[in-house]
């Protein structure tokens, strides 16, 4: 059955390969265009073989983890603050609104006046891309945390502090994860964004000069790999995520 | 003294700018080493004198003390609620002590064997019937070691079989550690089964107090038993 199931995923990648194959080769359209596969497996050799694509992999991935970290750091506790204290949450929330409103790659003009063409823009504008899944799912899984739950904390004795640590952040969880791999995703989209708009280095870059170069199987080589690592990012992490919440998987519908 | 002393016990709340007196006067004393049922239809307030008591709601007006031994102390309660409460993200054994600072690997053995859950004890919550859950619901406030369990119908969702199978083990379990209870239900074969005392609670006054023949197990089918049953029924459905 889950054989089955995996075949049928694999038989639309499989068409659209033999479509662009077929295509390519018979000339339906200029490989100028669209290359042909022949020649992306040839430029991904010649890239991976001369380390480029490999370096540029790196630069992103180098920055997408510092902002990605940065923002762990900064959405979690607000989002934890945020949910237990309402009264400071309606303080920050026409300014959170607004910025949630602004997509992080319209303010890259300002981002390069102000911190230049280097990392930090670069880092910042991931961080702004990611930050606000991680915050809100956080509000969300501190606010959600069911207060029967509490209630038992607080016959059994807990301090305020014990409930939050051993009740509240712990039902949180399942929704900060859902922020975290949400976040890793935008981060992806923004990081090629703001690498094809200012940078030297980086897959945006890549693809950026790829274009200037016209050379178009660079450009698809290089939304090929943002589409792979994306997406193996995000099966990492799932399947992470899985592991740390299994308390919430179904068992396989086992009773005991 | 060994138990809570409730004195004049009033308790209201507003609703939609208007106040409903939920607890009218409310004056008795529940010993901790029996079983105290209270016994009313739902809404009558029973619930709410539990959670008086468990101290998770306030007082509007009157006192409730608790004394061991004549001495005037907080207590400690093990409640047990009608859905079992746990910790999804808990094991069972994780779940019976999640209160203590450390992990505490001798009461945590201890009561999976009082409880019979020695097979579960690495089974989640999501993996437990209703049954089960609400046994280690039970284990989880023992193992706190309390003055007194209060139980919230906490038998209310389970279907019969399994109900009559827990009524048999909470017998058990007060013989073996002579732990008092105040037991809430709706269920009048399940307050006669239990109860040293039955308290009908409607509207919010004590209306009657039985005291029962201590011994068990009880024959539901006994003389004394249905004669009681029968002054239950009428009591409940005239008042």
């Amino acid at each position: 059955m889950e054989m089955e199931y995996k075949k049928r995923k694999v038989i639309p990648i499989f068409i659209i390969i033999a479509i662009w194959y077929i295509g390519g080769n018979l000339n339906w359209w200029s490989s100028y265009i669209l290359p042909p596969p022949g020649v992306i497996i040839k430029s991904t050799y010649e890239l991976v073989k001369s380390g480029v694509l490999f370096h540029h992999i790196g630069v992103s991935f180098v920055r997408i983890f510092i902002g990605f970290f940065i923002t762990i750091i900064l959405a979690i506790p607000m989002g934890i603050l945020f949910g237990i204290n309402k009264k400071v949450y309606a303080c920050f929330k026409p300014i959170l609104e607004f910025l949630r409103h602004t997509p992080p790659l319209a303010l890259v003009p300002m981002l390069i006046l102000w911190f230049g063409i280097g990392e930090k823009s670069k880092i910042i504008i991931i961080i702004l891309a990611s930050f606000f899944p991680v915050l809100l799912n956080t509000i969300d899984g501190v606010e959600r945390c069911d207060s029967k739950l509490i209630e038992v904390g607080k016959v059994f004795g807990l301090s305020q502090k014990e409930i939050f640590r051993k009740i509240i952040i712990p039902s949180a969880m399942p929704n900060i994860f859902v922020g975290l791999q949400l976040a890793l995703g935008y981060s992806w989209r923004a990081i090629i964004g703001a690498e094809m708009v200012a940078a030297s280095s980086g897959l945006g870059y890549l693809i950026l000069d790829g274009q200037q170069l016209s050379r178009s199987d660079v450009v698809v080589v290089g939304i090929i790999f943002i589409g792979l690592l994306g997406s193996l990012t995000d099966y990492i992490c799932s399947k992470l995520f899985r592991k740390i919440n299994f308390w919430k998987g179904d068992f396989d519908n086992e009773r005991i | 003294m060994r138990g809570y002393k409730i004195k004049n016990l009033n308790k209201n709340y507003l609703v939609s700018g208007k106040t409903h007196q939920v607890l009218k006067n409310i004056d008795t004393e529940l010993n901790s080493d029996e079983i105290t049922i209270i016994l009313g239809k739902s809404g009558c307030g029973k619930t709410t004198l539990l959670r008086l008591l468990a101290g998770l709601e306030n007082t509007s007006d009157g006192e409730i003390k608790f004394f061991e031994s004549d001495i005037e102390m907080e207590p400690k309660v093990g409640m047990i609620f009608q859905d079992s409460r746990l910790f999804p993200w808990l094991t069972v054994r994780e779940n019976l002590t999640f209160y203590t600072k450390e992990k505490n690997k001798s009461i945590e053995e201890k009561y999976l064997k009082i409880m019979k859950l020695e097979d579960f004890a690495q089974a989640y919550p999501s993996q437990l019937s209703g049954g089960m859950a609400q046994r280690v619901a039970i284990g989880r406030a023992l193992a706190y070691n309390p003055h007194m369990l209060l139980m919230d119908e906490p038998f209310a969702s389970l279907d019969y079989f399994t109900r009559y199978k827990l009524q048999e083990e909470i017998i058990d379990l007060y013989q073996n550690t002579n732990k008092g209870m105040i037991f809430v239900t709706h269920n009048v074969d399940e307050a006669l089964l239990l109860g040293h005392r039955i308290i009908i609670l409607d509207n919010g006054s004590i209306v009657k107090d039985y005291k029962l023949d201590g011994r068990y197990p009880r024959k539901l089918s006994s003389s004394n038993l249905v004669k009681i049953k029968e002054d239950i029924l009428e009591t409940i459905c005239i008042v």
